[in-house]
């Protein structure tokens, strides 16, 4: 009875792994999307609290003091809730097989509560993005789930937070696919944006639809003039990405060179917060109403140049200090400002623009995140989702790829890889790519005709196989039987073949059974593509002496051959016959 | 464990939004009152952050961003308020307040076209109870588009339209009335007027507008009768007073009266033209070629005190029509300048 197959009803019961992931990235995003509302109102409702009695000079100065503190003794009771939250989901994915402490989520949630409800300026975003990653690592562990699914998990829970705490299901998927993931796996691809779209969708529940700004107007690029603007916008904010992220960077280390109780340097840059807070209130938080008052023109060129600066200072003192809280906010905030200041200022210079201040501030938003994050991709789909406005797409491309560009050329390393190389961790990165790419077949393989292999035609009769083998001078042969299989052989194992007329019916039919008589001596060989990485020339390799490349076109049309003295070659070795 | 969990997330996340939005409908409420108190003590740029910030708030309250849009064009930034309003029209294409903003909105930037278009939409959508007043302004506002492009004829169709759609509003007839005057439409004019009269025991300055639509008719007969009735109303309306003196001398002295006997139109001709010889004299009207072979015979036919009326009034007309307009009393004023301006705009005709 054991030998019977299982009856269908019950097969549709037995998920496998990877169906397994699917459904848990259904509810990791549920999961992420609940933990990110509740983030979120909590935020809103100490904002409101601190807000209705910071109303004396005083309060307003003490209350990112005492809040930013408050969030550094959580960090020092649950040492896991600090640092940016993006190194620890890379950690987890490229080094502790998916493991992230799950105190890490609630340590999280209440210091940046604790944090950014009182006033520091910093993000909810990078915070969200870890404690979805934290809850897809319980998940998993919970659903026991494989090792290398598990290496996965981490990410398809980050790309939940951050959707989540943006409300952009796009750009969650694809942060994290530059960002934590670095690269586009196809592999992971599908359980990301699932849990992306379903921390999104319920999060909306609660905290409705509409996008993070209401932007009230936004042009499309309407005349090829307009792009000197954008270029020029797109330069500066390369520039002062670059800016943000050395200042970031020295702050980062002068202050944590100075040895403090784990409470006093959050404390202090609390209190530096809220006395330039008393000038500047607007870059108290998050910092989204300065946001969409910028969009909606409210403030002056110099007003919004002010706050960029300012913003720039304290939110790198309180990163620096190590107060809870994460980059995204700020980052934007500056992209804003500076945005919005470039288009106040720049009709004086630059008579072609002319657009609605809205629309340079969006493409101010996406230039400065792709500078400061190296993530050029997602920054443009920011902008269209933050602003529910396809006519941002162009402008945002622009100035977004060439803040990038710029960024990277004078500044080698994101933000990320500065936080993540200040807390110890090497990790990999989409932009810090090695010099030498990985080797594909086409880079080792060797052009037929070769000297050394012949490649037998199943159309010859044995007479003329025969003739063919005693005329060259070559020690293997090749061959593809009708069926389509490819092997090759010894010369002898083939004179032998050819000997026979119904050996030599085997081989042109293809039927190079090992235990047959027919064919013996010919090995079975599974071709390769140029295009396929070497690695899978190697594999084949460790069965047989030599593999053929074949197009993917006509799959009866040999390109060349692979043997292991051309892979050696190809890795720049010498071959043990050069040798 | 998980579903229980998740169980609890919900609950926690419901409290939690639940609470964060209750505090921001309070304080989304509180910044709707403090705009309308700037509104009301003109503040507009108080008013447009105060909206702003009910907005940003409670973004999903239609009735704030419409009232934020409102406050935007007020403040003249008709560009950032279209945004606002288009929203609401997409959940409400049939507001009739929304649609009112839009018009004036692209009033504003100059897209007469749909700005009308927007202006009908909004006189025939949907308002509450409470905003009738607005509907009418719609009407009114619309008039105003027409008068500032010249539109004459759209004009006069919507002063009409205005004049039947509330026939129970005195102040609206009274408008209507007023506004066909001021365009020139004294013939439409005159008629609300005589309506607005009619319908009304406290007809307002409808007799004195009535007396002045009269006047413009020519019809200077109903002009002093209705100018009477105005100085009878009140007392001190000195600008009826003036209307019934200057119709009285009109009548007193027009040629073409009806029931006049022969010898007083003579006598009325031959005052009109011994004013023009006057006139011709004093600006050189006569030293032109026409002017020199016009001249004798005006003073012949004075001389002589011929009984040729017809010889007077044709002499007067080309008397008149020889004359700069600067010599020639003002009509409006002046009741021979107002009987030779009749002449010569009969004679047109």
């Amino acid at each position: 009875m054991s030998d019977l197959p299982r009856a269908p009803s019950l097969r549709v019961w037995t998920l496998t792994d990877a169906q397994r992931f699917l459904v848990l990235a259904v509810l990791i995003g549920v999961c992420t999307g609940l933990v990110v509302v509740c983030f979120h109102a909590a935020i809103e409702l100490v904002d409101y609290s601190v807000h209705d009695t910071g109303t004396t000079s005083l309060m307003q100065v003490l209350w990112p003091a005492l809040g930013a503190a408050a969030a550094a003794l959580v960090v020092r009771l649950v040492p896991a809730s600090g640092g940016s939250g993006i190194v620890q989901t890379k950690s987890a994915l490229y080094v502790s097989n998916g493991h992230i402490p799950f105190a890490a989520v609630p340590g999280k949630f209440s210091a940046c509560v604790l944090s950014i409800g009182t006033g520091t300026p910093l993000g909810p975003e990078d915070p969200a993005l870890l404690m979805g990653a934290g809850i897809a690592s319980r998940l998993g562990q919970v659903f026991g789930l494989t090792q290398r699914s598990m290496r996965l998990i981490a990410p398809t829970g980050a790309a939940a937070g951050i959707a989540a705490a943006f409300n952009t299901p796009i750009t969650g998927v694809l942060f994290v696919m530059e960002e934590v993931v670095a690269g586009f796996d196809a592999a992971v691809m599908g359980s990301i944006v699932l849990a992306a779209v379903s921390s999104v969708v319920t999060s909306r529940l609660f905290l409705g639809e509409s996008p993070l700004f209401s932007v009230p107007e936004v042009a499309a690029i309407s005349h090829p003039s307009e792009l000197v603007a954008y270029t020029a916008l797109g330069v500066v904010a390369g520039l002062f990405a670059t800016a943000y992220v050395r200042l970031m960077s020295l702050l980062r280390y002068k202050l944590g060179a100075i040895h403090l109780p784990p409470t006093v340097g959050p404390l202090c840059a609390g209190l530096m917060v809220g006395l330039v807070a008393l000038a500047w209130p607007d870059v108290l938080g998050t910092g989204y109403r300065a946001m969409d008052a910028a969009l909606h023109n409210q403030y002056a060129w110099s007003t919004m140049a002010t706050l960029a600066i300012v913003k720039m200072l304290v939110s790198g003192v309180a990163f620096g200090a190590g107060t809870p809280g994460g980059l995204f906010a700020p980052t934007l905030f500056l992209g804003v400002m500076v945005g919005g200041a470039f288009g106040g200022l720049a009709p004086a210079w630059l008579p072609m623009v002319s657009g609605p201040q809205s629309t340079m501030v969006l493409a101010g938003m996406a230039a400065m995140f792709a500078g400061v994050f190296r993530a050029p991709m997602t920054a443009v789909f920011m902008a269209f989702e933050l602003s529910g406005t396809a006519g941002s797409i162009v402008p945002a491309m622009v100035t977004s790829t060439l803040a990038f560009l710029v960024a990277r050329q004078l500044h080698r390393q994101s933000i990320l890889d500065l936080v993540a190389e200040h807390e110890g961790a090497v990790l990999p990165s989409a932009r810090l790519v090695r010099p030498e790419a990985p080797l594909h077949v086409e880079d080792a393989m060797a052009p037929t005709p070769s000297s050394s292999v012949l490649v037998l035609d199943v159309a010859w009769s044995a007479a003329e196989a025969r003739a063919m083998l005693d005329n060259s001078a070559t020690t293997r042969v090749v061959v593809q039987g009708r069926s389509g299989r490819w092997a090759v052989a010894d010369v002898a194992a083939a004179r032998v073949a050819a000997e026979h007329e119904l050996a030599w019916a085997a081989v042109q039919h293809g039927d190079f059974r090992t235990d047959g008589m027919a064919a013996s001596g010919f090995l079975s060989v599974e071709p390769v593509y140029p295009d396929e990485w070497l690695d899978v020339a190697l594999r084949q390799l460790a069965r047989a002496p030599l593999v053929p490349v074949i197009s993917r076109l006509n799959h009866r049309q040999l390109l060349g051959l692979v043997d292991q003295a051309d892979v050696r070659r190809a890795y720049g070795g010498a071959a043990p016959h050069e040798a | 464990m998980v579903a229980a969990s998740i169980v609890l997330l919900w609950i926690a996340a419901s409290l939690l939004a639940r609470t964060a939005h209750h505090q921001r409908m309070q304080r989304a409420t509180r910044a709707a009152t403090r705009a309308e108190a700037a509104t009301a003590a003109k503040r507009g740029r108080d008013a447009v952050a105060f909206r702003r910030e009910a907005v940003v708030l409670e973004p999903n309250r239609p009735e704030y961003r419409l009232a934020l849009a409102k406050a935007l064009v007020t403040v003249g930034q008709p560009a950032e308020a279209e945004p606002y309003v288009q929203e609401a029209l997409r959940e409400e294409p049939v507001n009739g307040e929304a649609n009112l903003v839009l018009a004036r909105i692209l009033d504003q930037q100059g897209n007469r076209a749909e700005a009308e278009r927007a202006f009908y939409r909004a006189i025939y959508g949907r308002w509450p109870t409470s905003g009738q007043s607005l509907r009418t302004r719609a009407r009114l506002e619309l008039v105003d588009l027409y008068r500032r492009s010249g539109e004459r004829g759209r004009l006069r169709a919507a002063l009409l339209e205005l004049s039947t759609a509330f026939p129970g509003d005195r102040a609206l007839q009274l408008q209507a009335g007023r506004d066909l005057l001021a365009a020139g439409f004294s013939d439409d004019a005159a008629r609300q007027l005589r309506v607005v009269v009619e319908r009304f025991a406290d007809a307002g300055d409808a007799l004195s507008l009535l007396a002045k639509a009269e006047f413009a008719r020519r019809n200077y007969v109903d002009a002093y009768s209705a100018a009477s009735r105005a100085v009878a109303r009140d007392g001190h309306d000195d600008e009826a007073a003036a209307l019934r003196g200057l119709s009285a001398r009109v009548l007193g002295l027009d040629p073409d009266q009806p029931r006049l006997s022969s010898r007083e139109r003579l006598t009325r001709l031959r005052v009109l033209l011994s004013h023009v010889r006057t006139r011709m004299g004093r600006c050189d009207a006569g030293k032109t070629g026409d002017g020199d072979s016009l001249l004798p015979l005006i003073d012949q036919w004075l001389a002589r005190r011929s009984p040729d009326a017809d010889l007077g009034r044709t002499l007067l007309e080309g008397a008149v029509r020889r004359l700069p307009p600067a010599c020639l009393p003002p009509p409006e004023t002046d009741a021979i300048g107002r009987v030779l301006a009749d002449l010569v705009a009969e004679r047109r005709r």
